[in-house]
């Protein structure tokens, strides 16, 4: 494939990303980990929105880019890279999830919230707005940590999800409302 | 309290705009839902707040789990020509001699069978017959003192014995195959040389008490390739599948 075509997905836009995609499929590994740095914070915010858990979403992180490595070649091109890695992130990440919900130790959450309700860190989330993510279902941690944590719009949310603008917007405000609803409860 | 949808909206919209003068005017337009607004507000400051919160993460090092492909040098292609010549010579060297040796074999000796207990080992009783043309071929039962077990004819392996390893269970859901056939290697404590040729798809491993010589054949059976010693604890992996002889190494397992 033409490198100049290369960089432009199918509607029209600019994407560096694939640059760096076509090197690494040209064997030069260094190009993928270019790519492993430029998007770790983001697919780490992602993985820890749905995991909670920081250690859980660090190796969720790993696997995310383990999967990509190793299935960057099916990449058709017919999205944004971003877009793609975030499709595939969003995806294991509630995958993961559902698998390891049953870890998720209650009592432990709400013995963070004993120990921190009088002087919060400022470093770490807040335990309270944890403890209300850990009651929602994955899908809408995910929405919520696109939103309001990867600041993504609402298009871009859509795209991530593989669903269309005005589900979104629906998952949205429901997953807003339950996260208010739990929110409260914990205060 | 039941709120309409579209003052809801923009409780939500405000709340996520967290413009002080939106707030004003909303609480002084409508001051029956201040306190709803209110709620919104802080909840969404919070989980705004909590991602922010969040660490700029160090990046740590991609735990790649793909194996470099092996380098293929000159050295290796040469040594694996050799040795398939050599297997080949080996093998049909070995096939002349058990026929003829079948031939001459006295029907006393093969009246009484007895099975194979040293097999990979030579035992007491065991005898190797010379290869054809160099001195007698065949071994009579009646040459041999009465308390002695009838000969097995058994010929000398050309391939280095396969060293004894322990069992081994190995499940791995997914993986290439070189990156397979490397760890199964590893796993026995051998290096693994893989000649060109080998496809490297995506394999599953799922094997129970097993030796990683044992593991690599019944990959081999699998992906057409067949794993030889090639010294002491080096295997060679031969993009090729020994289709006459499936239990040609049966006796060098352990």
């Amino acid at each position: 494939m033409n490198v100049v075509s290369a960089v432009f997905e199918s509607s029209g836009q600019f994407d560096e990303d694939l640059i760096l995609v076509d090197r690494f499929l040209a064997g030069d590994t260094a190009a993928f980990e270019e790519l492993y740095r430029r998007y770790y914070a983001k697919v780490f915010g992602l993985a820890r929105g749905v995991m909670i858990d920081a250690e859980e979403a660090a190796d969720v992180t790993q696997e995310i880019f383990a999967l990509v490595y190793r299935n960057l070649p099916k990449f058709n091109r017919q999205s944004k890279f971003s877009t793609w890695l975030f499709r595939v992130s969003v995806n294991r990440s509630i995958q993961e999830s559902r698998k390891r919900r049953f870890k998720h130790k209650h009592v432990e959450l709400n013995e963070a919230l004993e120990q921190v309700a009088v002087d919060i860190p400022t470093d770490e989330p807040d335990p309270r707005v944890q403890a209300a993510l850990e009651k929602l279902a994955p899908q809408d941690r995910v929405i919520l940590t696109l939103f309001y944590w990867q600041e993504m719009n609402l298009n871009e949310i859509a795209d991530s999800m593989s669903i269309n603008l005005n589900a979104a917007k629906t998952r949205l405000y429901r997953a807003r409302e339950r996260f208010r609803m739990f929110f409260e409860v914990e205060q | 309290m039941t709120i309409p949808p579209d003052i809801d909206e923009i409780m939500w919209t405000i709340a996520e705009q967290d413009d002080p003068n939106a707030v004003h005017q909303f609480v002084h337009r409508y001051p029956k839902y201040a306190d709803e607004l209110y709620h919104r507000l802080k909840s969404i400051d919070a989980l705004k707040a909590s991602g922010k919160a969040i660490p700029a993460a160090n990046v740590p090092i991609f735990r790649n789990l793909e194996v470099p492909k092996p380098n293929y040098t000159m050295p290796i292609v040469i040594s694996s020509v050799a040795l398939v010549v050599l297997s080949g010579v080996a093998y049909f060297a070995g096939r002349g001699n058990s026929e003829s040796g079948s031939g001459n074999v006295n029907p006393a000796a093969v009246t009484n069978p007895v099975t194979n207990p040293g097999a990979g080992t030579q035992e007491p009783g065991v005898v190797f017959s010379p290869p054809t043309g160099q001195g007698s071929s065949s071994v009579s039962g009646n040459q041999l003192p009465y308390n002695q077990q009838a000969p097995l004819v058994q010929q000398p392996s050309v391939a280095p014995e396969v060293p004894k390893t322990p069992l081994k269970s190995l499940h791995l859901e997914s993986a290439k195959l070189y990156a397979a056939i490397m760890l199964v290697a590893e796993s026995g404590g051998f290096t693994v040389n893989i000649a060109p040729g080998l496809p490297n798809p995506e394999v599953k491993l799922d094997y129970d008490n097993m030796t990683a010589f044992q593991m690599l054949q019944e990959l081999g059976k699998t992906y057409a390739f067949t794993p030889l010693m090639d010294g002491e604890r080096q295997i060679l992996i031969l993009p090729v599948r020994d289709e006459d002889e499936p239990g040609q190494n049966d006796n060098r397992l352990n």
